[in-house]
């Protein structure tokens, strides 16, 4: 294995030392130059407004017919959204200029409120933990103890920061570090600048696996893969290749992580998803035909696997919203407990997904350079591994992380169409249908009765959708689970029935009982 | 002719390998992604968001109470109870001081989310009272008053927001990620007729020259037809496009200045592998600087599908830049590429 792994490292050395000075040369400018835009700020809103006089804020312009006129100390504006967006940032600068002002004129008299901000965490709508409630009182009444003893101390330090931070006036970025606030600057969080902070843990770990993909695909097409497996074992070959581009992304993770001044063990929570894109990027290697089909299918996935990660972020106050490891890293990095329970249910998915799509590769082997589809590659590979009754139930119960992954890209379609629920809750119904259908199918291409396989087969589904969910939202649902599982079954039964008209017709037809049974759920549910 | 046919074939290949669905599920994915952040941004940050926010208070603050209309707690226990079984928004704790400093002690969620609102409601209250308290101390308040047609109108804090996200975000991210998408393609494009030997194939019978144009020829297509569909689902998202001629022109001027320099990368390393990741290298320090310099195409971008102003001069100069560097690049990769495979025939 380890054989492997160096001649891919090796094979890398392919590159020429001039190659790879002007890599490096690269990345140190592409270093400097992100590093200087960043303290310089997004400059491309200058003079995006105008006014009908000048105004010492470079996002203004004066013109004849501007978006706010002033007159006699009166702003008047159009209405639209951007006239009102120009008062909006004109309030922002007229108050840095008076806070300046009055912070010359009268010192810190003129900044009567100081604000300390806690944040503490909060129920969410199904969550009762009255662990939780006492551990947030403690700190509380901990908190609340020292306040009043350390209130003549703070007034002195106080003094002491505003004049700074009215030297620094237009510079407010540098004040935010103090620990108490003016009312102006008590904003709310940023989810934005969450986001893009997340994204940095991950971008570096893209770039390798771009690496490790064109590696293996090219080493498909250039039939190498073949080679190799006579000389060894196929598991052996495949984790070879990936352990340079493991140890990389490790390396990268931790100087992230560290560069960002944080706990190390954050690399915990990636990685799985390293070890998920290495494990995707060689399957959709043995399923793509050429280049450009191996670029789509990337591509594609990223998108979802992107959706899926950083989404649920934004949305921490849903219980869903720990489905992804990187809501968990982002607690974790600021400091905060993460339960080891919620770290196992987000990050085993990841590991399951890995472990199957590792498994799926190694089957592909016969049939990677077949000019078949990916999706019939899918439906080939199915049939290979399905050859049993448990192996249905397994197969089902093991696509769910799959299939959620999927879901949860298709759902936030919603915010992108307005109106497009139907389509939503067919595109959702297709998808479950389709990995419930694949395993049917394939059991019966191997002779298995296609009724007892239907029912495994939604048996599996079942209980893998809902141990995902009931993990995130307590179990008090469970008087209704009898009647999912007829739903998931009768729908299974009728793609075995339509099965003889073929698995399109069959897919389609199981998906049109499915979507009018989660419609007519969905419109009980919401009266 | 012999460039269009080369442009022509190039598409159909596209068309055939579905390269065009990624594409196009690239660029929903972006919009989908920012209209999910526009629908959060002004459902926080609308004035009805935070008119009701409930605030508790523990001490003793007759002014602060006559502006907040707080509910009352006598321990700070019992209030952060009710914050976190979300009877309360935020608690506020403090003993008003109205001769000198208030240090206030304010508990929000820790959830963002739940946490916008309290904040936002807070942040509008607080300052109100901040005024109130500078009177009495006789320090002059700042009282900007805003019309509408003669009308006294109230902009909520924060307003600003939607208009520089669709504008100082949304356009610009379409058109870059249009311009990465059509590069990266050339990229493919130029590198797998080297790789596969087409090149050579298809050199027996058409200029080296031509070849290449036609090739830049088939990403300009691409370029325009991406840049339609994302301005029209734009404006079918009920998002205006001041000028929308000049903003393809310069949008297309964006591409092509990431479209030369995918070419001359490609010329250079003859290596799909090698010349994607020293452009996806390169284009990032391109991203970056056109970001955050006020001068620069993006900017020009911003200000003109925001209906802002601009000058005639600017909208010369980019495009005619950009066609500048585009014939540059055709000549140097024109000259490497004759020499590489001349050495190599």
């Amino acid at each position: 294995m380890l054989r492997i792994a160096l001649l891919e490292l090796r094979a890398k050395r392919r590159w020429s030392s001039r190659f790879v000075a002007i890599l490096i040369v690269l990345t140190v400018i592409t270093v400097i130059v992100s590093v200087h835009s960043l303290l310089n700020g997004v400059k491309i809103d200058r003079g995006i407004y105008s006014a009908n006089i000048d105004i010492d804020d470079p996002k203004f312009v004066k013109s004849d017919n501007p978006d706010i006129s002033i007159y006699d100390g009166k702003i008047f504006v159009r209405g639209d959204l951007k006239s009102l967006s120009a008062f909006d940032e004109f309030r922002n600068y007229v108050r840095r200029v008076y806070n300046e002002w009055i912070g010359e004129k009268f010192g810190s008299s003129a900044f009567p409120i100081l604000i300390r901000v806690i944040r503490i965490p909060t129920k969410t709508e199904f969550e009762v933990s009255a662990k939780n409630l006492k551990g947030v009182i403690e700190t509380v009444k901990k908190e609340s103890e020292v306040t009043p003893r350390a209130e003549e101390k703070r007034e002195e330090k106080i003094e002491k920061q505003i004049p700074k931070r009215i030297e620094g006036g237009a510079k407010e970025k540098t004040s935010k570090t103090s620990e108490f606030l003016t009312p102006d600057e008590l904003r709310p969080p940023s989810l934005l600048g969450k986001l893009i902070y997340a994204f940095g843990f991950v971008i570096p770990i893209y770039f390798v696996i771009q690496v490790y993909s064109s590696s293996a695909i090219e080493d498909k097409v250039k039939r190498r893969l073949d080679l190799l497996f006579v000389a060894e074992d196929e598991w052996k070959v495949l984790v070879g290749k990936m352990l340079p581009y493991l140890a990389l992304s490790l390396a990268l993770a931790c100087i992230v992580v560290a560069a960002f001044g944080k706990n190390i063990f954050g690399v915990l929570f990636l990685i799985p998803i390293i070890l998920f894109l290495l494990a995707l990027s060689t399957f959709t290697a043995m399923i793509s035909r050429s280049y450009r089909e191996m670029t789509f299918l990337t591509i594609i996935i990223s998108i979802f696997i992107t959706t899926y990660l950083f989404i649920p972020a934004i949305f921490t106050a849903i219980p869903m919203s720990k489905i992804s490891p990187i809501t968990l890293l982002l607690e974790f990095l600021e400091g905060e407990n993460v339960e080891p329970k919620d770290y196992i249910i987000s990050t085993s998915q990841f590991y399951i997904m890995s472990a199957v799509l590792f498994y799926l590769s190694l089957n592909s082997l016969e049939i990677m350079h077949s000019q078949s589809n990916p999706i019939e590659k899918i439906v080939e590979i199915s049939i290979r591994i399905v050859k049993g009754y448990p192996k249905v139930f397994v197969a089902s119960l093991l696509s769910i992380p799959f299939v959620f992954v999927i879901e949860f890209f298709t759902l936030s379609l919603i915010f992108a169409i307005e109106h497009a629920f139907a389509v939503v809750i067919l595109m959702i119904a297709v998808i479950e249908e389709f990995f419930k259908g694949l395993f049917i199918y394939s059991a019966f291409k191997n002779g298995l009765n296609p009724y007892v396989s239907a029912f495994l087969s939604a048996l599996g589904f079942l209980i893998g959708e809902k141990a995902i969910l009931f993990s995130f939202i307590p179990v008090k649902f469970v008087e209704f689970l009898p009647i999912p599982l007829i739903a998931h079954v009768l729908s299974a039964f009728i793609f075995v029935a339509t099965m003889r008209f073929g698995f399109r017709r069959a897919l389609l037809a199981s998906s049109a009982f499915h979507a009018i049974y989660d419609g007519v759920v969905l419109w009980n549910l919401l009266g | 002719m012999e460039p269009l046919r080369i442009a022509l074939k190039d598409l159909r290949s596209i068309k055939k390998e579905k390269t065009i669905l990624v594409v196009i599920s690239l660029l929903f994915f972006v919009a989908s992604f920012s209209s999910l952040v526009v629908f959060g941004l002004t459902l926080l940050y609308s004035p009805m968001g935070y008119a009701n926010a409930k605030i508790g208070l523990v001490g003793e603050a007759p002014l602060f109470s006559s502006i907040v209309h707080p509910i009352r707690y006598d321990s700070i226990e019992r209030a952060v109870k009710d914050l976190v079984e979300g009877r309360v928004d935020a608690v506020v704790v403090f003993n008003e001081n109205l001769t000198g400093q208030n240090f206030i002690t304010i508990y929000l969620p820790k959830e963002d989310i739940k946490a916008i609102k309290a904040t936002l409601y807070l942040r509008k209250k607080l300052m109100e009272y901040q005024d109130a308290i500078r009177r009495i101390k006789g320090i002059p308040t700042l009282n900007l008053k805003v019309y509408e047609n003669g009308r006294e109108i109230d902009v909520p804090e924060g307003y600003s927001l939607h208009f520089r996200f669709v504008y100082v975000m949304l356009i610009p991210l379409l058109a870059v990620t249009t311009a990465v998408i059509t590069s990266a393609y050339l990229i493919d494009s130029i590198c797998e007729e080297i790789e596969t030997r087409t090149l050579d194939v298809l050199l027996t019978v058409v200029e080296l020259g031509d070849i290449i144009t036609g090739k830049i020829l088939s990403s300009l297509i691409l370029s325009v037809l991406l840049t339609i569909f994302w301005m029209l689902m734009l404006s079918l998202n009920g998002i205006s496009i001041d000028h929308p001629a000049l903003v393809m022109i310069i949008a297309l001027s964006i591409c092509f200045v990431l479209i030369s320099l995918s070419l001359v990368i490609s010329a250079f390393t003859m290596n799909r592998e090698k010349a994607q990741l020293v452009f996806s290298i390169v284009v990032v320090s391109a991203i970056m600087l056109m970001f955050s310099n006020s001068v620069s195409p993006i900017g020009l971008l911003v200000r003109i599908s925001a209906g802002s102003i601009f000058s005639a001069l600017e909208v010369i100069v980019y495009p005619a830049t950009s066609v500048l560097a585009m014939l540059l690049a055709i000549l140097i990769s024109e000259k490497r590429l004759s020499k590489a495979i001349g050495l190599e025939v």
